[in-house]
């Protein structure tokens, strides 16, 4: 245990051990699958009461990743994947503010275990490659040659630093976030944290976003018609 | 004819993205480097060769976004000038 960090299995499935972080993950998927369900259930023709609402942010979703993206047919296609990610991180974010967090054994939010950003960057390594494919064709990897072959290494360089930037940046703001209100606690607790605790709701909003606007981005590179 | 909206979001993700990129690449260059020194015991040679290929690739990077930005004012330029 570091730092009320726990790492420990709570039960198996069969051969695969599952810990709290998966646990968490499946509550949060959870909560957005039941939202999604009920925000959906009532949907009509011509929308009344809260599906105006939920229209207008789909709306303006769709409309911001056009101007990140510079394509609405891409923006379209990617936008359910990243206002997933978009969500998915600000519960998982936000779920550390809830009391008894990181000084719990076994309650800590998802992001602030690298494993869980490692995999959400891989998603969008992924999701980066196989959009270049699906626009481009094989000529998609002419990119790794531009502007000429000896410029190989670097483009590689380049492709592996998405993932590696987007995992580190998430990990090390919520980690680090979580360390400082857990130390704080165990030093003044009740009074002194509740500051910081304010600038997290803020910090895991923003850090949502800086996740779901890099991966548009790398999105939007990879399937312009530039690339 | 009006102005051309400014793309504020994609001028905020430029930013973010190459701040952390540039980091990223040099680090994994020297990380990769020293790593690579260590396995083979050869000094210091895969560690600046590391260092080297991470800043090449920051310069590049930051040359890419440039150009790209040049690219995007001229047309906005060319379609702003009267037919």
């Amino acid at each position: 245990m570091i730092f009320g960090m726990w790492d420990g299995v709570l039960f198996h499935l069969g051969p695969i051990p599952v810990d709290h972080l998966v646990v968490t993950e499946w509550a949060i998927i959870a909560i957005l699958a039941i939202g999604a369900f009920i925000g959906t259930r009532t949907m009509k023709l011509v929308p009344t009461g809260g599906q105006n609402v939920v229209e207008m942010i789909v709306t303006f979703t769709y409309d911001f990743f056009t101007q990140v993206m510079d394509s609405e047919h891409t923006a379209k296609k990617f936008a359910p994947l990243l206002s997933t990610f978009f969500l998915f991180i600000l519960i998982s974010n936000y779920s550390g503010l809830i009391p008894g967090a990181a000084h719990i054994e076994g309650f800590q939010p998802p992001t602030s275990n690298w494993n869980v950003t490692v995999a959400l960057a891989l998603v969008t390594f992924f999701a980066v490659h196989i959009g270049g494919f699906s626009e481009h064709g094989a000529h998609y990897l002419g990119h790794f040659i531009k502007p000429m072959p000896a410029f190989l290494p670097l483009n590689l360089l380049e492709e592996v630093a998405h993932p590696l930037s987007l995992t580190v940046r998430l990990f090390g703001n919520i980690f680090g976030e979580e360390m400082i209100i857990a130390y704080l606690l165990f030093m003044a607790p009740f009074i002194v944290p509740t500051a910081l605790m304010g600038l997290s709701v803020m910090l895991g909003a923003i850090q949502a976003i800086v996740f779901t606007l890099l991966s548009a981005s790398y999105i939007g590179t990879a399937t312009s018609a530039g690339h | 004819m009006a102005p051309k909206k400014q793309n504020w979001a994609k001028s905020l993700t430029m930013a973010l993205n190459l701040g952390t990129s540039v980091a990223a690449v040099i680090a994994i260059g020297l990380f990769g480097g020293k790593w690579l020194d260590a396995r083979f015991e050869t000094g210091m040679v895969f560690t600046i060769l590391g260092f080297l290929l991470g800043a090449a690739t920051a310069m590049k990077m930051l040359w890419d976004r440039m150009m790209e930005r040049d690219r995007e004012a001229t047309a906005e330029k060319q379609d702003a000038e009267p037919k």
